[in-house]
């Protein structure tokens, strides 16, 4: 077994307050008869920030492991040189001059949210 | 009028044997009557609709107006459309009214057409059968027992119930093809980065594209036609040149070499259906096209490659839906995580919430190289067979799906059964290529669909192919009889 470990932005904040749950995840040697227990499925639902209620989580575990399953035909297959492809087009990043495209709509996407106060989006407490 | 294609639709508006206001009213007329069979429109904007007909109509009374001037569309409603709901089939965006058009749907207007209203999809356009969708599945128009396939299933069911001449669909992994090939009509998926993703809602950035669903091979190119060309607000939009995709129509057949895949022509064809295409096939080498075996050996690994590649950039995109900017948020949340995990609990449904789930776990630390770095080198592959192939044909050719439409709740509690069901799309959008499905034939009275795979940019050929197809053969004129007003 080894341990999630916080990286890149999250190691760079060094605060554990927004650092993601540590996953247990199993080693590369386990996955050859992959399967899913429900305590794993808990701990994605919680990366994902996904709520699935207690009585839902058993049928949502054993949905995911037949798709888990299927997933593992792909371990048989030797892809040792194969460059792995982002984009069918293996199109790089287009870039544009750096220069203010944009005007400023500010007041149509607030409109939309659910609250808003002085311009600013409005999310429950979160610094006591 | 509603029995037309786009291009007769056009010529009648020219002529002015009908204004575009009567044309509109038609159809708004039509989907106030059928549409409670087919559940095929989540939002209809009448006034909107006549209003923007009343506006073409001036366009083409004054003579400069643009080719699709007064004709009436849809939208798949997973294209934003400034003021007007877009939905993608969700709980979660069911309050959203976007401030802007998607590119494609600025396209549109600017090229004159009405926009009747915007078409049922699977949630957030992850399904394959139209079930998956907040407001209800939409229903297939042959046989109302039937689904009309996924995710563009409104799309296809308001078209062959002729409530609409033309609509607007996406394709990830088969969501124009499949639903044109069970609806009886004409899908066209182009090559990736084609038409512009700007303001179509993301389900995985790097195979999904937008595309016309019509009756004909020349309504789908009037569309593209429309849609396609490089969008400097989309990063993966094509500056390759776009061209007049009308203008091949009608060429020769003579000397196409057609590759036909031994891999879609296994064990998991319906019989009947393979039967069609095969006198498809027949038709075309009749016309002077050439019929040569190929392979494509990694066929049989698209669907695991496609159910990791999908969900994990997925569960990236729908990671915006947090409930602070817009859309659903959930009631009196206790704090900022409560606010997160009960709003996508409550605003996504089974499907979604599962992909997001797969798709987390594929990127996990520990599993991102045995599952998305493994699919996105299986993808690789893939591509490799069909530019092998394509040095020996110039058009790809198959079926669109293993079997004709199936019904409502066969495969709703069954998510890898459902998946199989794209086992002969999936690919085109793992290689970016270009794909259609073109109406050939029926099996007991359901319609089957033949699918054209070209090479990338190459739309013209295949476009061409299924004119010409559709020239000699009379599948895509057939009408179901509940658009009639006969039984559903």
């Amino acid at each position: 077994m080894q341990l999630y470990q916080p990286q890149g932005f999250w190691a760079r904040r060094k605060c554990d307050k927004f650092t993601p749950p540590a996953v247990s995840v199993a080693a590369r040697s386990e996955l050859d008869t992959m399967s899913i227990e429900q305590n794993e499925i808990e701990k994605i639902a919680e990366l994902a920030r996904v709520r699935i209620s207690g009585d839902e989580i058993g049928q949502v575990t054993e949905r995911i492991a037949e798709i888990l399953q299927m997933m593992d035909q792909l371990q048989a297959v030797d892809t040792a040189d194969v460059e792995p492809m982002a984009n069918p087009l293996d199109a790089i990043q287009q870039l544009r001059p750096d220069v203010v495209t944009e005007t400023n709509r500010r007041d149509a996407f607030q409109a939309i949210a659910p609250a808003v106060e002085n311009g600013l989006y409005l999310v429950p407490k979160v610094i006591e | 009028m509603h029995t037309k294609s786009v291009a007769q639709l056009i010529q009648g508006l020219r002529e002015r044997q009908f204004s575009s206001a009567e044309l509109t009213r038609v159809y708004l007329d039509r989907i106030a009557a059928l549409d409670t069979r087919y559940n095929s429109f989540i939002s209809v904007d009448e006034a909107a609709a006549m209003a923007a007909a009343s506006a073409a109509d001036e366009r083409l009374a004054a003579g400069d107006a643009p080719p699709l001037t007064g004709i009436p569309i849809a939208h798949k409603d997973i294209f934003c459309t400034d003021g007007m709901r877009t939905s993608c089939g969700s709980r979660m965006l069911d309050n959203f009214v976007p401030p802007y058009d998607a590119t494609v749907v600025q396209r549109f207007r600017a090229a004159g057409a009405v926009l009747l209203g915007k078409t049922n999809m699977d949630e957030f356009a992850m399904g394959s059968s139209n079930e998956s969708s907040f407001y209800g599945p939409a229903r297939n128009p042959w046989d109302t027992d039937l689904v009309p396939g996924g995710s563009s299933g409104g799309s296809a069911a308001a078209v062959a119930g002729l409530l609409a001449p033309a609509a607007t669909g996406t394709d990830t992994g088969g969501s124009i093809r499949q639903p044109a090939a069970f609806c009886g009509i004409t899908g066209l998926k182009p090559t990736y980065g084609r038409v512009s993703r700007l303001g179509m809602v993301a389900f995985a950035s790097s195979l999904d594209q937008a595309g016309p669903m019509a009756h004909t091979a020349e309504d789908c190119a009037l569309l593209l036609n429309a849609m396609a060309g490089h969008d400097p607000l989309d990063s993966t939009s094509s500056d390759t040149a776009t061209e007049d995709y009308t203008l091949a129509l009608g060429n020769s057949l003579d000397g196409l070499r057609i590759g036909l895949p031994e891999e879609y022509f296994g064990d998991g064809l319906d019989s009947a259906t393979g039967d069609c295409i095969r006198s498809a096939l027949r038709e075309l080498e009749a016309q002077g096209a050439t019929l040569v075996n190929v392979s494509l050996p990694h066929a049989a690994l698209t669907i695991p490659t496609y159910y990791i590649i999908a969900p994990a950039e997925a569960s990236t995109n729908l990671s915006r839906f947090d409930g602070v900017r817009y859309g659903y948020r959930c009631a009196d949340p206790v704090d900022l995580h409560d606010l997160y995990t009960r709003t996508r609990q409550e605003g996504f449904g089974d499907e979604v919430k599962r992909r997001i789930l797969v798709g987390t776990y594929a990127l996990s630390a520990g599993y991102y190289d045995a599952y998305y770095k493994k699919a996105q080198q299986v993808r690789r592959l893939i591509k490799q067979d069909f530019m092998a192939c394509f040095e020996q044909v110039d058009v790809i050719a198959g079926p669109t799906t293993p079997g004709p439409a199936f019904a409502l709740g066969a495969k709703s509690n069954d998510p890898v059964s459902m998946y199989l069901e794209d086992v002969y799309t999936l690919a085109v959008n793992l290689a970016g290529l270009p794909g259609m499905s073109v109406p050939a034939g029926f099996v007991d009275n359901k319609p089957v669909g033949l699918q054209l795979i070209g090479r990338h940019f190459d739309e013209a050929r295949l476009l061409n192919v299924a004119h010409r197809f559709q020239r000699a053969t009379d599948w895509h004129l057939r009408q179901p009889e509940s658009a009639n007003g006969g039984p559903a």
